[in-house]
């Protein structure tokens, strides 16, 4: 039991026995524990804990009821077994009650426990690492914070004095050769003290030194967990192995721990989260290339703080430009947790309040219940006080009954939680940064335990205070002060929902929002496949071209495809930004800055493809190729930044780094697409270049093939026809730009589904609710009813009455929730999109939404108001 | 005033095994749950709860008697058997004795225990 654990149950103890036995119970407690951990193992320490915790709950319960009279060394089960009998027959008695009870409850605690384990391993969970308050990521900062060129890493690593370790690390794809063909495996190049910067140590085997790093070094490379458990067998002697990659064998030198590390740095300033991407790891350049490289901005640098050193000091430090930097960027220095929770911050802390209001609303709803059920047993109770039960036993009673319910509830919880948490990392993972994945443990246990006990305690706080004045058969026959209580608790009810409804409202305009915005090219029935053409092709800009031709050429040949096209990045990714001038335009600091655009490699084709509509000038064509004078298009977002006309000329390097002097370097700008959101409907449109991949050659790229609407499902097929060029092709497996849209969406889409549903529930509680306590005043005033009616007032009077009755909780449950929704509304910010968190509208349309609820909740009891039988009434 | 030793009988299964284990010496807890496990071949496995549970009562009882603690030693308390605890033990193990003398004659029992 953890130190805490151990307090916690103390405090259960009487204090007089607690100050005598506490500190020998807990050293005897840990000391029985390691016992049977080291003579039997962890079965053994488990069936010493779940034994120490069976006698410690009857050490508690004799203790208790020695301190109210009972005789020491009674059993208290003895006294306590006929209650919890008495809660069975009560369950057997009302069993659609019952299971309607567990139900509810067991939906509102299994959303907050979800909700709770997924924050915690999110949120709160301790990083991997070794202190890891001290590990940041550090990006270049232009007009933003963006990747890292090499030549700036080794610039930071020499002049700064702020870290202890720094490392650089960068996407990889990998072509591994095994029986099957030739894969692409996602992995990582990175320096070869990256492990010892976060201070992470391999599973097996060994991580990089000093001396993989260097010209000339064997080739080695190290396997995630993953890779290792699904792809190597989790075979143990794989250390020493070879893998061979890219037509190269590489030594298997170690398998890395089942944790999370930073793997893809992705522009603008971001580490990719899905597990894909870091399966393959092996050291990067040699120092001396990474020094030459001082354009290419495809890294990321973690590092650790040194003592004593803040992150503004680290910054402060970095930002400083040195004299040999062409472009002058500076520096940003995030936290290691922040830079990876910061996303998802808000959502996960949006869904635990959400949760917990519906496990309030919840709690409540059924207060009332068991309050109703209470005072029907009122005869019972003030009958047996009279007989001359103490309040006590009847108050232990009621508790009893409670626990056993929510025990229940409690224990289907634990189940369901169990099956959201296999459920839900396999579809989240690439996007929610779990530290662990989550699983029931003791924190999920407590933190359900201690929702129950407050539920436990809600169903008799009330009939508790009741029992304390009953003084037998004095009792008043009319019920008094409960309608209060109901108010009470319908009005708390009510003021949850109308807070979880305005959330949902507006998460839901923000989704609407998001759904109309276009992201500049149709996603509709496009297969995706991320390729590579084989080694000994893609050393020629000529050989590539070949490559690109025959497989177009295939492509439009096959009946089911629509249109084809290469592209270096996905439509929605955007992993290329480039420094772009212009010719003939002055050389200043300002113009440099202002001219990073996204580079967009993609073939003649890739507009009509896509979808995406050319508004001024033309596309690229076919001729225009390696040799031919250099054409670009930009996009508006470019045009807007840059007013250029059609024909003015850029400088753009990059063709030319990779493909030498038969690639262009200026380039005449021939016309001007749409803007294409890259980083999906949420992110802002940023400028962007084009080149034709006909003047920039692709050796690695993504296909992009339209299919027929409505035809069947041709994502089999794509491999075998690429491969029918060229057996050797690299591929990666099929997707449809639809699934990455939906994906791209995932968060907020469960989100706002999530909050939906809790809002949806908790408004049919609230619903329930209200209409039970109007059932209950219309209950207690049927006489007065019947007098009103025999004097001549008419139905639709009295209707009214009841209908005035339901205004005031109404209004001021309205009134207080909106008020708790604007005080929710901080975390709610950073999901809104277009609209505001006090909108207006969201708030009108909610406060109609649950008056016409509210009012459709009083119809029934008002209606039953109407049908009281006057002569039936003042016949007694 | 502690109850009186007719009332104290018969002992439960701890306290009978708690007095056995320090009819020789002092012992602090820990001690006394290893020697009841150990003397009993692991069939009578106290957990920390019932031990302490049942030495409250023994204290109440004045059946044991907490001895001060040696120097450095403050969280190793030690109790020691009093008198009236080695009466009520040899009460009851002669009540045990006796139970088992009738099974005996009864032929329930094969074998002398």
């Amino acid at each position: 039991m953890t130190g805490w654990i151990e307090r916690v149950l103390l405090r259960l103890l009487p204090s007089a026995f607690r100050d005598r036995f506490g500190n020998d119970l807990r050293d005897e407690w840990q000391r029985l524990r390691q016992q049977a951990r080291i003579r039997r193992g962890r079965p053994a320490e488990w069936a010493y804990v779940i034994r120490e915790y069976g006698s410690f709950v009857r050490l508690v319960c004799d203790l208790r009821a020695r301190e109210v009279g009972h005789a020491p060394d009674t059993s208290i089960l003895s006294h306590v077994w006929p209650d919890v009998r008495g809660a069975w027959r009560q369950t057997i008695r009302r069993p659609a009650v019952t299971m309607a009870m567990t139900m509810t409850l067991t939906l509102s605690l299994a959303a907050a426990a979800v909700a709770f384990g997924v924050a915690r391993d999110v949120l709160w969970r301790k990083l991997p690492f070794s202190d890891e308050s001290r590990l940041v990521l550090i990006w270049e900062h232009a007009s933003g914070p963006m990747r890292v060129t090499g030549s700036r890493f080794i610039n930071w690593r020499a002049r700064s004095s702020s870290f202890t370790s720094m490392s650089a690390f960068g996407a990889a794809m990998f072509h591994v050769e095994s029986p099957d063909g030739i894969n692409n495996v996602g992995g990582v190049r990175a320096s070869w003290n990256f492990l010892d910067t976060l201070g992470v140590v391999p599973m097996l085997g060994r991580g990089f030194n000093a001396g993989d790093q260097v010209d000339g070094a064997p080739r080695v490379v190290l396997l995630s967990h993953a890779y290792w458990r699904q792809r190597m067998g989790a075979r143990e002697d794989v250390i020493g192995q070879s893998l061979r990659m890219g037509g190269n064998p590489y030594t298997i030198i170690g398998v890395l721990p089942d944790i999370w590390m930073p793997a893809w740095p992705v522009n603008p300033a971001t580490v990719t989260l899905d597990p894909e991407s870091r399966q393959l790891w092996i050291p990067m350049a040699p120092e001396s290339a990474l020094a030459q490289n001082s354009g290419a901005h495809v890294m990321g640098v973690v590092a650790r703080l040194r003592e004593g050193r803040t992150i503004v000091q680290a910054e402060q430090e970095l930002q400083s430009p040195a004299a040999n930097d062409l472009d002058r960027h500076g520096a940003v220095v995030r936290p290691l947790r922040a830079q990876v929770t910061s996303l998802a911050r808000g959502p996960l802390v949006t869904l635990l309040g959400a949760a917990l209001c519906v496990w309030l609303v919840a709690c409540l709803n059924l207060a009332s219940l068991q309050l109703a059920a209470f005072e029907s047993r009122r005869a019972e109770f003030t009958t047996r006080v009279a007989l001359g039960a103490v309040p006590g036993r009847l108050v232990r009673q009621l508790w009893i009954e409670s626990a056993w319910l929510v025990g229940m509830a409690s224990a289907a919880t634990l189940a369901v939680t169990h099956g959201a948490f296999v459920l839900l990392p396999t579809r989240l993972a690439a996007h929610v940064p779990f530290v662990t994945l989550p699983k029931v443990d003791a924190n999920i246990v407590l933190f359900v335990a201690g929702l129950a006990t407050v539920t436990v305690a809600a169903f008799t706080l009330w009939p508790m205070r009741r029992l304390r004045h009953m003084k037998g058969l004095a009792q008043p026959r009319t019920v008094v002060g409960s309608p209060r209580v109901f108010r009470t608790l319908v009005v708390a009810q009510l003021a949850g929902t109308v807070a979880l409804v305005a959330v949902s409202a507006l998460l839901l305009r923000s989704f609407w929002s998001l759904e109309r915005r276009d992201a500049g090219f149709d996603a509709s029935n496009v297969l995706a496949l991320d390729m590579a053409v084989p080694t000994a092709r893609s050393s020629q800009p000529e050989s590539a071209l070949a490559y690109e031709t025959a497989l177009r050429s295939e492509l439009a040949s096959t009946p089911w495809t629509v249109g084809a096209a290469l592209a270096y990045d996905r439509p929605l990714e955007a992993n290329w930004l480039e420094n772009v001038t212009i010719v003939g335009a002055p050389q200043s600091r300002d113009q440099a800055e202002a001219a990073q655009s996204q580079l967009r490699i993609v073939s003649p084709t890739y507009f009509r493809t896509l979808g995406v509509e050319v508004v001024k000038g033309r596309a690229f064509e076919d001729h225009e190729g390696l040799g031919a004078d250099g054409v670009v298009l930009v996009n508006e977002a470019f045009m807007r930044r840059t007013p250029l006309s059609l024909g003015r000329r850029l400088r753009v390097s990059a063709p030319r780094a990779n493909w030498g002097d038969s690639a262009p370097e200026e380039f005449a700008i021939v016309g001007v697409v749409e803007d294409e959101r890259f980083r999906g409907l949420e992110a802002d449109v940023e400028p962007a270049v084009y080149i034709s991949s006909r003047q920039f050659p692709l050796s690695h790229f993504v296909l992009l093939v339209r299919t027929p609407a409505g035809g069947r499902d041709f994502s089999s097929d794509l491999p075998a026809i690429v491969r029918r060029i060229d057996s050797a092709a690299s591929l990666s497996a099929v997707t449809t730009l639809t699934r990455e849209l939906a994906d791209q969406q995932l968060t907020r889409t469960l989100t706002t589904n999530l909050v939906g549903g809790f809002a949806a529930l908790s408004l049919l509680l609230a619903s329930v609710g209200l209409h039970g306590l109007l059932t209950l005043i219309v209950t207690g005033r049927r006489r007065e009813i019947g007098v009103r009616l025999a004097l001549g007032a008419t139905r639709q009077s009295v209707a009214g009455m009841v209908i005035r009755e339901s205004v005031r909780p109404i209004v001021i449950g309205l009134g207080t929730g909106l008020l708790l929704a604007q005080l929710a509304s901080d975390s709610v910010r950073a999901l809104l999109v277009d609209v505001t968190a006090t909108d207006p509208w969201s708030l009108i349309g909610v406060t109609a939404f649950m008056l016409t609820v509210g009012f459709a909740a009083a119809a029934i009891p008002a209606r039953q108001a109407t049908r009281v039988d006057p002569a039936h009434t003042l016949r007694g | 005033m502690p109850p009186s030793p007719v009332d104290q009988l018969p002992l439960t299964v701890p306290v009978f095994q708690i007095l056995l284990s320090l009819v020789d010496q002092p012992l602090h807890g820990y001690a006394i749950i290893a020697d009841v496990e150990g003397r009993t071949g692991g069939e009578v496995r106290l957990t920390a709860s019932t031990l302490y549970g049942a030495v409250a009562r023994m204290l109440d009882g004045q059946l044991i008697e907490e001895l001060e603690p040696a120097p450095g030693f403050e969280r190793r308390r030690q109790y020691r058997i009093t008198r009236r605890g080695r009466t009520l033990l040899a009460d009851e193990a002669r009540r045990l004795a006796r139970s088992a003398q009738w099974a005996r004659d009864k032929n329930v029992l094969r074998r002398p225990v």
